[in-house]
């Protein structure tokens, strides 16, 4: 998966969740100082990503910065 | 067709007594295909979704790592914490027509009772989905029970992040739904700072808002501020991994915040026909904050602080007996004795940390405690030996305990067994036939009906409870 796929595969998951508001969300849009990351949120994504990259997500990896935005999310998916 | 006949132990208690049963907390299952309907017409599909997203991270949240979730502060919740293999009992909780036909077969004759996943709602951060949330579970818990309340009453549930939210839900609740009975978010976790840190609104001492209107209404319309919020999530209830761990003592750990402060803040004072109660937590913390509230009002209250008013230290005769006991090492700083006794001893402007309670003497404690506040124990709970008359003699106050059977959650293994468990106490000598009646109907008249004697118009214990309501005022003067 190349990462503008990710990205719009991430977008389309956002859109379910919280519709109109992820049109504004940028690959580097800090996801959670905007506040869209809450506690629910990261659960979902959490899982959101374990299925994309199709195995467990290294937990050691899984920080905040890994999870501040879609571009930084995908390093989790793409292991790179 | 199944035939419910009460089991030879509690036909045995029943002989035994002469006075209803009251459970203050016993608790039903929503159908939440239908709570999701209401949800979503009350507030549109977005909050219908984020309704469906709540209830399937609840159940696959604990395949995040521990630590993963440590470093994002998600702790372990619940799981599995309805029946399998009792299905009749789990099919009892969800459907409150077999609750009423089952009752009798319990031993209780009346209940009130309190939803269960509700609980997501109040706490709720997104205000759509809280408010909406609870009313939905209100208009459900309305007609559910509608034509059931001989033998059962539900309560609403009252999101209480402000004041007029909750006063919003109260006035529909009551006013258009017909409740008589509510249970109220009593702890509120709000954020403050940047990274931001949590710290527990209990509603009363310190809170965000004045709620005082919140509780006006309810002292005007005869409601009681019932309180079963979760202990878990927060303070030390939170492990990541264990829920067991979280869930001991979490019912305690809530209530507590929420009585403390409202005490603080001087509720019980100024509302005096308002009563509060604290649910499932037990009687053990309740005599353990009056101990210790009423034992720190009377060394530091306004006056009795002064005791410890640095300007009253006697430096010389300090000084005098450090030259004669002091150890070598302290002897070698002898210069810095006036420097080692200033450290929480420090000259300042003294403050009445009672002030705001309104509390004026330990015998004005142990009177709110007796008639404003009362405690909910479930029957397996061994600690309600303390809601004795003897042990109220020794406390100095009453602690008026509630009996609440939890029918419907885990902790009540086999529904048939609620009444025989709470009554073992009394065949182990450890209460009287009047310790009993306390618990399971005078002191529910009391909560329910202090500040509304009709709370039990039209119910199977009407006169009985109209009978003891007379009893008790004959005792204890006219209703205040």
């Amino acid at each position: 998966m190349t990462k503008e796929e990710f990205v719009q595969a991430a977008r389309e998951f956002l859109w379910d969740r919280i519709g109109e508001q992820s049109k504004e969300i940028e690959p580097d849009t800090d996801l959670i100082k905007s506040g869209i990351m809450d506690s629910l949120m990261l659960l979902e994504f959490f899982f959101f990503l374990e299925e994309k990259k199709g195995s467990a997500l290294e937990a050691s990896a899984v920080t905040n910065e890994a999870l501040s935005s879609l571009e930084n999310a995908y390093s989790l998916v793409a292991g790179s | 067709m199944l035939q419910f006949t009460p089991s030879d132990k509690v036909k045995k208690i029943r002989a035994s007594i002469d006075h209803p049963v009251i459970d203050s907390d016993g608790h039903l299952i929503e159908y939440l295909p239908a709570v999701r309907d209401r949800l979503r017409d009350l507030a549109g599909s977005d909050v219908a979704r984020r309704f469906d997203r709540h209830y399937w991270t609840m159940d696959h949240g604990y395949r995040v790592p521990p630590e993963v979730r440590r470093r994002f502060g998600i702790s372990q919740g619940p799981w599995w914490t309805f029946h399998a293999k009792a299905s009749l009992d789990r099919a009892t909780s969800m459907l409150p027509a077999l609750q009423f036909e089952r009752l009798p077969e319990l031993g209780i004759d009346f209940a009130v009772v309190y939803p269960s996943y509700f609980i997501q709602f109040p706490v709720a951060e997104d205000e759509d989905f809280r408010r909406a949330g609870c009313r939905a579970v209100n208009q459900y818990l309305a007609d559910t029970y509608a034509g059931l309340t001989e033998r059962m009453l539900p309560v609403a549930a009252i999101p209480m992040n402000t004041p007029e939210e909750g006063l919003d839900e109260l006035r529909y609740a009551t006013r258009e739904l017909g409740f008589r009975a509510v249970v109220m978010q009593g702890v509120i976790l709000r954020k403050a700072g940047e990274p931001p840190r949590i710290w527990v609104d209990g509603l009363g001492h310190d809170s965000a808002y004045n709620y005082d209107p919140v509780w006006k209404f309810c002292e005007d319309n005869g409601i009681a501020a019932t309180f079963h919020s979760s202990g878990m999530n927060w303070g030390s209830h939170a492990s990541m991994s264990n829920f067991m761990f979280n869930h001991v003592g979490h019912f305690a750990a809530a209530g507590e915040a929420t009585a403390r402060s409202l005490l603080f803040g001087g509720v019980p004072k100024r509302f005096p026909r308002l009563r509060f109660a604290f649910l499932e937590g037990g009687v053990a913390w309740a005599g353990a904050l009056f101990g210790q509230f009423s034992g720190n009002y009377s060394k530091r209250n306004g006056r009795a602080v002064d005791h410890y008013n640095p300007a009253h230290l006697d430096h010389d005769l300090i000084r005098s007996l450090f030259s004669q006991y002091a150890t070598d090492e302290m002897k070698k700083h002898t210069g810095g004795l006036e420097h080692a006794l200033m450290p929480l001893s420090t000259p300042r402007e003294p403050c009445d940390e009672f002030a705001e309670s309104g509390f004026e003497s330990v015998e004005d404690i142990a009177n709110v405690f007796a008639r404003s506040l009362f405690f909910g124990c479930e029957g397996d709970d061994p600690m309600n030996a303390l809601a004795t008359s003897s042990f109220a003699r020794f406390l100095g106050t009453r602690i008026n305990t509630i009996y609440g059977s939890d029918i419907g959650h885990w902790d009540v293994r086999n529904m048939r067994e609620v009444l025989p468990e709470v009554y073992e106490l009394v065949e182990h000598g450890i209460y009287d036939h009047d310790d009993f009646r306390a618990i399971v109907f005078d002191s529910p008249v009391r909560l329910w009906t202090d500040n509304n004697l009709d709370f039990f118009a039209g119910t199977a214990v009407e006169s009985q409870v109209h009978e003891r309501r007379q009893q008790l005022n004959a005792q204890m003067g006219a209703v205040k």
